[in-house]
């Protein structure tokens, strides 16, 4: 009874107004540190239109405030937008749970709170900001008339982006589902710069306001049938992929840029022979494969440690070498697939390395006690001399078979030698035990 | 067979050892290496020296044939934190070559219906414990590994679990559990494998007819006499 009067008639404004200030609170500060993001990525832009400062201001300008733009630019600070509330959604998670669901507000005000905290998130950064410029800029310098359905537009983009993100805090699955491609309809409304489209991102903004519900626990997913039957392989790569999380993403950053610097290599030497550029190509493409690969290796031996007990189901070495190999491979399969839209040979010789850095590396992890590198520079020390005589000698990669060969037995060998349980026996847990406490 | 640790004195040290069906008990003072042969047993640790079969299978040149003969249950239940409870029993159903309705079977019976989709920090520790126990119920085992399988079990659950250990001893598959609970086992313990540390390890079998002579004797070596 209790609870159906708090979400049927609680006044909105009493419950929702410190609630939202105590999620404002945690936005900004997530705000504050999104916008030193911000402005160097402002810096960055600045730097690159420089010779076409004035121009590129100006098409800025247009695309966000004027009627002489198109939509490029407010899908990209939607994307922003919707970049920055995802990464400040985890953070209000965290205190959804535990006490604050015992003050005396209802679970719909809560997300409501939370959707104007994301909100806010997005407030003080370079969008709003450069957004503002733009307004300016377009009526007083460059004398174009404003466009007020884009201006519409861009407020509610920041809207559907808040509540395409907050989506994950609401209860029930087909209630996340629903809001989700509410949201992504309002955002392509909000988009298109045009009355009918604010139209329809208002009305699909309203109807998620409608249906979304209270919020949800982090983290506890309601009992779900389990009508799909992954594979114990699939299974395990999957568990892999969660263990990497955003280093699969992080990791991939700093590995491509081998591959950026051959783009880069290429564009400024445009009187470059076929065969050359397309060796710039593959020793970029290969190295930045091989270096991925390397480096995921050293990130799922540091947060996947050897699973015991698994090791006594009815599962080989071969095969979770295999899994371990796939869930290694695949990513950095991905990273260098861009490739084959510039060069489709350069693009598939390349790929076809995949399965040596992948099998490197699953060996690699299999093996951190008494050497002086971890994986990586395991993974490293085969793989960046391989990459290089295959990509400079495309012929020699009649090796391939027999290095994937070479480098699975040893990972294997090493999968069934590891000493899994040998730093819990010589370390075992000191906390409670009374010898340490007394010290 | 021979197992050392890092530090190279042998943990476990055995020589033509062989276990028939029926319930075994691991007994040892702390520290003994109860732990590290059960581990060596079930294929989680590779031994140093020696083969070990399981079912007439090498645990490492006959991998999968050797593991689909056993069982194991670990003193902690080490799973993964990225893995739902849903998806550990999954896991070994789908290993084990078990339908979704045998997997939603066991979850049910073990008490886990509801706790499918979370995930492995979610749980408590009996719930860990349960999740491995499912997962056991699974398997048609030859040879049942049990590593202080009562452990953070609440009253029905160990009467579950006992019940299971009987109808496996019962049925002549062979158990072979280390626990420092006795009390419910030395009814139907058919031998006691000995460890009294440094590797030494007895085999006494079987254990004395007379009930009183056998729970006097199992103290005994229990606390590494």
């Amino acid at each position: 009874m209790r609870r159906a009067r708090l979400r049927g008639s609680q006044p909105l404004l009493s419950a929702f107004l410190p609630l939202a200030r105590y999620f404002a609170a945690s936005a900004a500060r997530v705000a504050i540190r999104s916008s030193a993001l911000g402005l160097l990525a402002t810096f960055f832009w600045i730097g690159l239109a420089t010779p076409n400062l004035p121009y590129a201001l100006r098409e800025l300008a247009w695309s966000l405030t004027s009627h002489n733009g198109g939509p490029g630019a407010l899908a990209l600070f939607a994307a922003l937008g919707l970049g920055l509330a995802t990464q400040a959604v985890r953070r209000f998670r965290v205190g959804l749970t535990g006490w604050a669901r015992s003050l005396p507000a209802s679970g719909v005000t809560v997300r409501r709170a939370v959707w104007a905290g994301l909100l806010i998130v997005q407030a003080p950064l370079v969008i709003l900001y450069l957004a503002a410029v733009a307004a300016v800029a377009t009526a007083s310098i460059y004398h174009a008339p404003l466009a007020p359905a884009r201006l519409a537009g861009f407020a509610l983009a920041l809207g559907g982006a808040a509540a395409l993100a907050g989506a994950v805090v609401c209860h029930a699955l087909w209630r996340r589902l629903a809001i989700g491609a509410l949201a992504a309809g309002a955002i392509l409304g909000a988009t298109s710069a045009r009355w009918a489209g604010v139209i329809i991102a208002v009305a699909a903004l309203a109807l998620a306001d409608r249906i979304v519900g209270p919020v949800r626990a982090p983290g506890r997913s309601a009992p779900t049938r389990h009508v799909r039957w992954p594979s114990p392989r699939t299974l395990a790569i999957t568990l892999a992929w969660r263990a990497l999380g955003p280093t699969l993403v992080t990791n991939a950053l700093g590995a491509v840029l081998p591959l950026i610097a051959a783009g880069f290599f290429r564009a400024n030497n445009e009187d470059l022979a076929p065969g050359s550029a397309a060796l710039a190509l593959r020793i970029g493409a290969a190295l930045s494969l091989a270096i991925y690969t390397a480096t995921l290796a050293t990130a799922l031996a540091a947060r996947r440690p050897p699973w015991r007990w698994v090791r006594a189901l009815p599962w080989s070495g071969a095969q979770r070498v295999a899994a371990d190999a796939i869930a290694l491979g695949l990513p950095g399969a991905a990273l260098v697939t861009p490739v084959l839209f510039v060069d489709v040979a350069s693009g598939a010789l390349t790929l076809l390395h995949a399965p040596a850095y992948a099998y490197l590396a699953a060996a690699a992890l299999r093996h951190t006690n008494g050497r002086p590198s971890g994986a990586t520079g395991e993974a490293l020390r085969f793989g960046v001399p391989l990459a290089l005589v295959w990509s400079i000698w495309p012929a020699s990669l009649v090796t391939l078979p027999a290095v994937i060969a070479l480098a699975a037995w040893s990972a294997v060998r090493r999968e069934r030698s590891q000493r899994v349980s040998t730093f819990e026996e010589l370390h075992h847990q000191t906390a409670g035990d009374p010898e340490w406490i007394a010290r | 067979m021979r197992y050392a640790y890092a530090s190279g004195a042998p943990v476990v040290s055995a020589e033509d050892l062989e276990i028939g069906g029926g319930l075994t008990l691991v007994l040892g003072p702390n520290g003994a290496g109860k732990s590290t042969l059960l581990r060596l047993l079930a294929g989680v640790e590779q031994p140093d020296a020696g083969t070990i079969a399981i079912a007439g299978h090498d645990l490492w040149r006959s991998e999968v044939a050797a593991r689909r003969a056993l069982v194991y249950i670990p003193d902690h239940p080490d799973l993964s934190p990225y893995a739902t409870a849903g998806e550990v029993v999954q896991l070994a159903g789908a290993l084990r070559g078990r339908t979704p309705a045998d997997v939603r079977d066991v979850m049910e019976r073990s008490g886990l219906g509801a706790l499918g989709g979370r995930t492995v920090r979610e749980l408590s520790m009996g719930q860990r414990r349960r999740v491995l126990i499912a997962a056991a119920l699974l398997a048609e085992p030859e040879v049942a590994i049990l590593d202080e399988p009562l452990e953070a079990m609440d009253r029905g659950m160990r009467d579950t679990i006992v019940a299971w250990v009987r109808g496996l001893a019962d049925a002549e598959r062979t158990v072979i559990l280390a626990t420092h609970q006795l009390e419910p086992f030395t009814d139907f313990a058919r031998r006691a494998l000995v460890l009294r540390g440094g590797g030494a390890l007895d085999l006494v079998d079987p254990l004395d007819a007379d009930p009183l002579a056998r729970r006097e004797a199992l103290g005994r070596y229990a606390r590494g006499g």
